[in-house]
């Protein structure tokens, strides 16, 4: 036996007894010293271990806010002298520990909090090395077993050295577990320490650390003074290691609490009146429960990290240390480049500080979008603009080969008309001309089979790569958040909690923005209320027939008006296109048409497209109002229409220019010989215009809005205080039609990347100028909104609508590569039938074995059997995600069975306790329904009573001070 | 930041940031913040403890319904924050901070009364600090926890431990979203 008991004596602080091993229990009856403690730790360190360690843990620390060990003060703790054996065998045993958990434990390498989930928390592991803890806590303790089951060791009586808690008839020891039947064990000494002790060890309770936290903490004063560095890491090695611990104890305290709650708490100051101090009490005793698991993780981790040198690593282990530690420094590494590289960090925490979250995700994917359109345009120009301007002046010459020769004299055929002055500058504007002949369009680009430089190879497989590019981006981007959204989707009945907690933006720093996120989140809470009362009242009035047939009829006149008003806005796109393309060709080079006209005609597809995207979305919202839907659905489906008008005017874009291209038969160039048909002399280029318009606009579009609408209305709204304007107010930053826009514009530049590679260019450029200008207008022009903006909610729409759009612009992309002959005339495919053979005729030059493999993987054959693999991939993953889904399910049933079994557990406490009925008849029999709370509460009341009436209460050291600031 | 580079040797931003989730440049960032809350004290003694009054005054908690509660939480000695404990909360609210981490920190700043547990009261107060100079109505407000609590609240015992918390949160998108500071 190692204990002193005059240090228990001395220490005013906790431990009531301890118990000796399993081999040999014996009780030291010299404990019978006041011990104000709860608590009663016991460590059985080990079955061989002759000489037992045995501690107690300090039962008052105060609870450090985040979680972590604050030495204690000297009174207040529990100092129990070790003699070196015994603090040896701790340290072994914390080595073993650390050994078999060596892999997370290394927290100067980092352990991550997913690598810690693998080993459950260390309790487990401890259990495992062969530690069997046992405590015992005054009333109640709770042990949390690795099925996160309860067990709780019930010492109704308390005050009483071990011995006589093992002695004494009458204590009960109820081990319950919530699965399998309570035991009751006890009555006498031996058994109850027995049994106990296989459950506890069966149990692989957290507890357990807290003794052998303290015997670190007691041996000499933690084995040497540290460096100020090694404090430093300790400290802070406290900090990321409280979080997982945190995790570990309050899981098991989740589980617990109320059982804690009902541990009754050392003695408190008997003038202290029980009435108030029931609240405080089951903080303590919950702080103190957690806060010993945590100590005992600190504890073994600042031994790890003060030994760290002497632990030697040795091969694989140590490979694989210094393996993570290099991928850890890279990582750490990149982050860093990062940091600084990634530009407008300031704007965007303003911004954020400004409006919150919602609009400071617009400008990041504004400035995602930046640099990913820098890598695309990196990408083209290297392989596909710098190539072609060193190689320029290789023209084609008349050949014998046909094919060359047809091509030769369709080239000469393809003229552009150059012109100077103000025309020169309409020209760049819209492409044409000696706009058209540069490396910006299509083309420009020439065949040059022969060259070094496979043009046409390089080209397609560039386009490819970009297109593939983005898609890996965007997963890569949109991954995480896209798994919080199905992860949400699963069931969404948290709306009331996820308003509450997670309303408030940490992010905002402007107090008058603060303000209005405060008024917002009201307006929000109430608009919910009313919401409810809303439902509740439609649902009352459509009961009436009347009313529902009313409704019904509304809502189809609004959707047929909808659709209508799509209809009408794809007819107008088609018929302008149509029109606007037929004149630009037949009055191309007609000099006395209105050049201002022409470029207006130009533009009128464009124009149209904008127009329809600028003014049919506030009808639409105007609409909705009358389709008396809820709150929530408005803004989703006003959206998803917003959507289809988007996408549609891009879909019904490209079926016209699609049309035109491939009207009526084609001649030798391939250009139409139908005079009713517009004259394309070269239909890629002609594409890649329409785009670079479209870009051009949009952009003009944009900037024009903050200028031209957004600023004078805000000073308008500012300075003139008539009706209508003040009604109108100052302009609201839209996220939803902000970031549609920016969708849109990537859309363009997908589609336009084949037939005109510098498009990445400009949208780099655009994004560039657009993030100050939306910053102008985020900033000055719109003040903080006040409907608050559920960021998540519309960002899994948005990457519905990302990747939506992706695969709208892949599939005219592919089209074009393999349906569409290019152009005889112009471009480097001119000499293909399709552009995919650029491909085709490389692989046919590769040796024979590849060159089949590609065969072979590009026959139906083999597409049919990779699809057959999808498919069954598909089936596999469906159905892992319903087992997942009954698993969810499952355990959360067991969470609330958990629950009850814990009420169910603490009533039958409260029956023994009744049996028992000793001291306590004050405390009423209570119904099984009855909550935990109040449970606790009369369990703490029942016990606390009579020790009030206990002269030998006196004896009990006063309570030290929870929050002692010198914690 | 080459002012604050010497601040901090190369072996001490090693460790913070292999014991934060927080890059070199960010922690020099962070001890710039710090350093501008009292230029003065921080100068004179890296490692200086400073108020509660001091550090509310960042930008972030000056306008935090939660300030208090914040600083209470990540607050070691309970009447101050020394830069590692300032570290340590910007940490927790940066962007490489782990949701669960997140979600542990919120339920102590939400946990008012310190019990681990957040009653109907602690409810009651969150929203209180919430809604600010309008409050809702005694009704809506009863209604509302009881639809938290509804929601929440698994086992039926009234109150949100711990384990129903994360599970709350883990259907709240919004909170990872909202729970952090911009560096």
């Amino acid at each position: 036996m190692t204990v002193k008991n005059e240090s228990l004596i001395a220490n005013p602080a906790s431990i009531e007894i301890f118990i000796s091993t399993i081999e040999s229990p014996q009780l030291d009856d010299n404990d019978k010293g006041p011990c104000p403690s709860s608590k009663l730790s016991i460590l059985f360190a080990g079955q061989a271990a002759e000489n037992l360690p045995i501690s107690s843990s300090p039962t008052r620390r105060a609870r450090s806010p985040t979680g972590l060990v604050r030495p204690a003060s000297p009174p207040a703790r529990s100092v129990t002298p070790m003699s070196p054996v015994a603090s040896m065998q701790c340290l072994a045993s914390i080595e073993e520990l650390d050994k078999s958990t060596s892999q997370d434990e290394d927290d100067t390498s980092d352990g991550t909090f997913e690598k810690r989930e693998r080993h459950g928390y260390l309790g487990h592991t401890i259990g495992e090395a062969k530690q069997s803890p046992l405590n015992l806590d005054s009333s109640v303790e709770v042990y949390h077993c690795k099925s996160s089951l309860t067990v709780s060791s019930v010492l109704p009586e308390r005050r009483h050295s071990a011995t006589d808690a093992v002695s004494q008839d009458q204590r009960n020891i109820v081990i319950g577990n919530s699965e399998e039947a309570l035991v009751y064990l006890s009555k006498d000494g031996e058994p109850l320490v027995q049994s106990a002790h296989e459950i506890s060890s069966s149990s692989k309770t957290a507890d357990m650390f807290v003794t052998a936290e303290d015997y670190c903490e007691n041996t000499p004063r933690v084995i040497v003074e540290e460096s100020s560095k090694s404090q430093r890491r300790k400290r802070l090695v406290k900090r990321r290691s409280g979080l997982r611990s945190l995790e570990a104890s309050e899981r098991s305290s989740a589980s617990s609490e109320s059982d804690s709650d009902i541990a009754v708490e050392a003695p408190r100051e008997e003038d202290e009146k029980h009435r108030g101090s029931k609240k405080r009490k089951k903080q303590e005793q919950a702080n103190q429960t957690e806060q010993n698991r945590m100590d005992a993780r600190h504890v073994l981790m600042r031994h790890k990290i003060l030994t760290q040198k002497s632990v030697k690593a040795s091969g694989i282990v140590l490979l694989e240390e210094t393996r993570r530690k290099k991928v850890k420094q890279l990582s750490n590494f990149f982050s860093n480049v990062a940091y600084t590289l990634a530009p407008w960090g300031k704007s965007i925490r303003d911004i954020e500080g400004y409006h919150g979250a919602g609009v400071a995700s617009y400008f990041l994917f504004l400035r995602w979008l930046f640099g990913f359109n820098i890598l695309l345009f990196l990408l083209m120009t290297a392989f596909i603009v710098i190539p072609m301007s060193l190689i320029a002046d290789t023209q084609l010459t008349a050949s014998n080969n046909s094919v060359v020769k047809t091509s030769y004299y369709c080239g000469l055929n393809y003229t552009v008309v150059e012109q100077k002055g103000v025309s020169y500058l309409l020209d760049f504007i819209q492409g044409t001309g000696w706009m058209e002949k540069t490396l910006a369009f299509h083309g420009h680009y020439v065949s040059n089979l022969s060259g070094s430089y496979n043009l046409p190879l390089a080209y397609i497989l560039t386009v490819l790569a970009c297109m593939l590019l983005s898609l890996a981006m965007m997963a890569r981007y949109t991954s995480k958040s896209f798994e919080a959204a199905l992860l949400n989707s699963i069931d969404t009945n948290f709306e009331s909690s996820n308003k509450v907690f997670g309303a408030w933006d940490y992010g905002l720093t402007d107090a008058k923005a603060a303000q209005l996120k405060q008024k917002g989140i009201h307006y929000d809470l109430q608009s919910e209320m009313m919401e409810q009362a809303f439902m509740r009242t439609r649902m009352e009035r459509l009961e009436n027939k009347c009313a529902m047939f009313r409704l019904y009829l509304a809502r189809t006149i609004i959707n047929l008006f909808i659709i209508f008003m799509l209809g009408a806005a794809a007819y107008a796109i088609v018929k302008v296109t149509s029109w606007s393309t037929s004149y630009a060709s037949s009055h191309a080079d007609d000099s006395g048409v209105d050049k201002w006209l022409l470029l207006l005609i130009q533009y009128l597809p464009s124009l149209t497209i904008t127009a329809c995207n600028a003014l049919l979305p506030p009808i639409f919202e105007l609409v909705v109002k009358l389709e008396d839907y809820s709150q929530a659905f408005i803004i989703k489906i006003t959206l998803i229409r917003t959507v289809f008008l988007r996408l549609a005017s891009i879909i019904v874009l490209l079926i016209t220019l699609y049309t035109e291209i491939t009207c009526g038969p084609t001649n030798e160039c391939r250009t139409t010989v139908e005079p009713d048909c517009s004259d394309i002399r070269c239909w890629e280029s002609y594409f890649g215009q329409q785009f670079y318009k479209l870009v051009i606009l949009d952009f003009v579009v944009a900037v024009i809005k903050v200028f031209a609408v957004e600023l004078p209305r805000k000073v308008l709204a500012e300075k003139c205080t008539c009706g209508l304007i003040q009604k109108l107010g100052p302009p609201e930053f839209n996220i939803t039609s902000n970031v549609l826009d920016l969708i849109y514009s990537q859309c363009l530049i997908w589609l336009g990347l084949l037939f005109c590679p510098l498009l990445p260019g400009m949208m780099v450029v655009k994004s560039f100028i657009l993030f100050f200008v939306k910053k102008l207008s985020a900033m000055v022009a719109c003040p903080p909104s006040e409907k608050p903006y559920r960021a998540s909610r519309i960002n899994t729409f948005f990457m519905i609508i990302l990747l939506l759009t992706y695969f709208l612009c892949a599939v005219p992309v592919l089209y074009g590569i393999f349906g569409i002959h290019p152009s005889r005339g112009c471009g480097p495919f001119r000499l293909l039938d399709y552009m995919n053979e650029a491909i085709e005729n490389a692989v046919q030059e590769w040796p024979l074995f590849l060159s089949n493999t590609y065969d072979l993987s590009t026959s139906a054959a083999f597409s049919g059997t990779v699809i057959i693999l999808l498919c069954m991939i598909i089936y596999y993953l469906n159905t892992m995600s319903k087992a997942h889904n009954q698993r969810a399910n499952l355990l959360k049933e067991q969470l609330i069975m958990e629950g009850r079994d814990k009420q169910f557990l603490l009533n039958k406490l409260q029956e023994q306790e009744q049996k028992l009925g000793k001291k306590n008849e004050a405390s009423p029999l209570k119904k099984v329904e009855q909550p935990v709370a109040q449970a606790s509460e009369k369990i703490t009341q029942g016990k606390q009573n009579p020790r009030s009436n206990d002269p030998g209460e006196g004896s009990f050291s006063p309570p030290h001070v929870v929050d002692n600031p010198e914690w | 930041m080459g002012g604050s580079q010497s601040v901090f040797t190369e072996e001490e931003l090693d460790d913070y940031q292999t014991l934060t989730y927080l890059s070199k440049k960010e922690i020099l960032h962070v001890f710039k913040r710090f350093k501008s809350l009292a230029p003065g004290l921080v100068e004179a003694n890296k490692n200086v403890k400073l108020p509660m009054s001091k550090i509310t005054e960042m930008p972030e908690l000056k306008v935090n319904p939660f300030r208090d509660q914040i600083c209470k939480v990540f607050s070691s000695s309970g009447d101050g924050m020394t830069f590692e404990d300032f570290l340590d909360m910007m940490s927790v609210f940066s962007d490489g901070a782990p949701k669960n981490v997140k979600v542990e920190y919120a339920f102590r700043v939400y946990d008012f009364d310190g019990d681990d547990l957040i009653s109907d009261t602690d409810l009651q107060n969150v929203i209180e600090k919430l809604t600010g100079a309008n409050q809702l109505s005694e009704a809506d407000m009863q209604q509302l926890i009881e639809n938290i609590m509804e929601e929440a609240d698994l086992d039926d015992d009234k109150t949100l431990s711990f384990a129903e918390f994360e599970h709350v949160i883990s259907k709240a998108p919004d909170f990872v979203n909202s729970f952090r500071f911009r560096m």
